[in-house]
């Protein structure tokens, strides 16, 4: 059995991954398919005076919100935004954090002190207090932008792991050998890339939960991506002065953002068991 | 003088700081290997065997230095001035490593036939699957059956002596002129030991390469190799042809190493050991390096060290007892051996 095969068995058997993984696929599914399964455009205004503020119904399962649009479709359209920013955030942050780790790892001591320490100074910043102040250059912010920002504050603690988790390895003997065989360091870092996979594939995973609670965070504080495009952190700010006469409309978006990031936090953890046995149980830095 | 040997090792020093002060790992080695030779480096753990091994390729660097008047010439050429580009092709190309442990040696999660097209392409301008063909060549020349096969597999999936032949293979991939095998069979069964050694000593004649064996077994050194250097406390102690080493050992040491080898049909209550151990690195006794364990010490020795002295044509040893040859039937040590001094 190839280790691979070994992993995906592991993680067959984790309940809790299995539920995530297949959450995070609805989820994925209702983003792509939103258009299809909405049965109103998210920002179809219906009907400002019979539909204002409905609860839910068989017509509208999630009810309306203050300006009579289906907050089901808008809820599905509003993954988009929060799937989109999550997994491309994390993808540029899992990449860098790779290069930097290797980098770090496998050019010296120099390097290493020099990146490893400016890491330190990048994550004595307050996460979203950087993103919140770099949003204001824009004036509408595009999406891109907020991947750029989100995903360039994201890479600092997984560029740890992986350089101590290289360092580590540099002094194995397989390493040893393949240098004394003429290996360069392009070829060790790709000796040593299929082994910090592991700690990437999941520090990627549960960077994708955290990302979306971030964006919906900024959205939350009307920094994030400009109305009307629904957002689930929009639209809890909508609700948010709702909450007693038309709760429907915040806590549609909340459960949606709720299940979502549990889906991705979940499937992490499963990852984590599943791609490295010798820390089960244990949590992730 | 004729052209330079394939090897020639002037002065070799390496030493390593850390907190307990400078460990002297490898202190002054002169060697020599020719082309084709075999030759043996014999010692127990801690005295600078392995270090040697990594020294030739540089691989000691950046925890261990180098000293400033050590050479390493490689036919003539010092490996030690070398660019780090041009020693990368040395590497693997001309000098090649193979080390103790087969398991840990092998990349875990790349199939062994990846590494060692790895290595040919790395030294070799062939395409992918020329760089295969010859992976598959070599497992079959190191023996290992359905070779197409085996290339596909994880070193999890082989057997210990398997991973030493795909080391083996690995290492001889591009024809180097000196294979260094650092205590290639010591992490295997007895049995698969021997298919090794035979393994090697055919490939060597069938490549007529040179072959420096590292190991603490006289056992392994005797029938394989030609000539044999022993190792202690980062020096060498003696060097002769192997049969004049078995049959005449000069250094108390040898000696000693000799009778602790056990032989078939011999009746003995315990093996003879070498009382006492190899001191640490950053220690070294004064005088001769030897003389807290030697059952022959004398004053002399405990204050001077001894130079490499000639005994014969080609036979050399690091011990007063040269001189002075009388000390020796004074007081032998026997198998009972007196209770060594400083010890």
């Amino acid at each position: 059995m190839t280790p691979g095969a070994a992993a995906w068995r592991r993680f067959r058997r984790h309940r809790p991954a299995v539920l995530g993984a297949g959450l995070a696929a609805l989820v994925t599914v209702a983003t792509l398919a939103a258009p299809v399964l909405a049965p109103h455009g998210p920002t179809a205004i219906l009907d400002p005076i019979a539909l204002q503020l409905r609860p839910p119904s068989p017509a509208h399962p999630l009810g309306t919100d203050a300006l009579s649009r289906d907050v089901y479709s808008r809820v599905l359209h509003g993954a988009r935004v929060s799937l989109t920013v999550g997994v491309a955030a994390a993808a540029l942050a899992t990449i860098v954090a790779g290069a930097v780790g290797l980098a770090a790892g496998l050019l010296g001591p120099r390097t290493d002190a020099a990146l490893m320490r400016s890491v330190d100074v990048l994550l004595a910043l307050p996460r979203l207090l950087v993103v919140m102040t770099a949003v204001a250059l824009w004036e509408s912010l595009p999406l891109a932008a907020l991947v750029g920002l989100l995903g360039a504050t994201g890479w600092f603690a997984l560029s740890r792991l992986v350089r101590s988790r290289v360092r580590e390895l540099a002094a194995a003997d397989f390493v040893t050998a393949a240098v004394a065989l003429g290996a360069d360091r392009l070829r060790l870092a790709r000796h040593l890339l299929p082994h910090v996979g592991a700690t990437l594939v999941v520090g990627a995973t549960l960077d994708v939960g955290n990302i979306i609670l971030l964006e919906a965070g900024l959205s939350f504080l009307g920094l994030g991506v400009a109305p009307p495009t629904p957002t689930w952190g929009g639209m809890i700010l909508e609700g948010r002065s709702l909450m007693f006469n038309a709760p429907w409309v915040a806590l549609g978006p909340g459960v949606a953002l709720l299940l979502t990031v549990l889906a991705f936090n979940l499937v992490g953890d499963g990852l984590r068991d599943a791609l490295d046995p010798r820390h089960r149980g244990a949590g992730l830095a | 003088m004729s052209e330079a040997p394939l090897l020639e090792l002037r002065d070799l020093r390496v030493t390593y700081t850390g907190p307990d002060g400078t460990a002297r790992a490898v202190d002054g080695v002169d060697l020599v290997v020719g082309a084709g030779e075999t030759v043996g480096l014999v010692g127990e753990s801690g005295c600078g065997k392995s270090v040697t091994a990594l020294a030739i390729l540089r691989l000691v660097e950046p925890d261990g230095h180098v000293g400033l008047g050590s050479s390493v010439r490689l036919e003539g050429r010092d490996l030690l001035a070398l660019p780090l580009k041009e020693l990368r092709h040395v590497r693997g190309n001309h000098v090649a490593l193979i080390f103790q442990e087969p398991g840990a040696a092998l990349n875990p999660v790349l199939t062994v036939g990846a590494q060692i097209a790895e290595t040919v392409r790395e030294h070799q301008k062939v395409s992918k699957s020329d760089a295969w063909a010859r992976t598959v060549e070599m497992l079959t020349l190191v023996g290992i059956p359905e070779p197409e096969v085996r290339a596909r597999h994880y070193a999890h999936q082989l057997s210990g002596g398997m991973r030493q032949r795909v080391l083996i293979a690995m290492a001889l991939a591009c024809k180097p002129r000196l294979l260094i095998a650092d205590e290639p069979t010591t992490a295997l069964d007895v049995t698969i030991q021997a298919e090794i050694l035979e393994l090697l000593a055919d490939l060597q004649r069938r490549l007529g390469m040179a072959v420096l064996l590292i190991t603490h077994n006289l056992g392994v050194v005797a029938g394989h190799t030609r000539r044999t250097a022993v190792m202690y406390a980062g020096q060498i102690v003696e060097e002769a042809t192997t049969g004049e080493l078995f049959a005449r050992p000069a250094h108390p040491y040898t000696e000693g190493l000799l009778a602790a080898v056990p032989r078939l049909g011999e009746r003995r209550e315990r093996l003879a050991a070498i009382p006492g151990q190899v001191p640490p690195a950053t220690a070294w006794p004064t005088g001769c390096r030897f003389h807290p364990r030697c059952p022959y010490a004398w004053d002399k020795c405990r204050g001077e060290m001894p130079p490499l002295l000639d005994l014969a044509p080609g036979h050399k040893a690091r011990c007063w007892l040269v001189q002075e040859p009388v000390r020796r039937t004074e007081r032998g040590p026997g198998r009972t051996a007196a209770p060594p001094h400083g010890t």
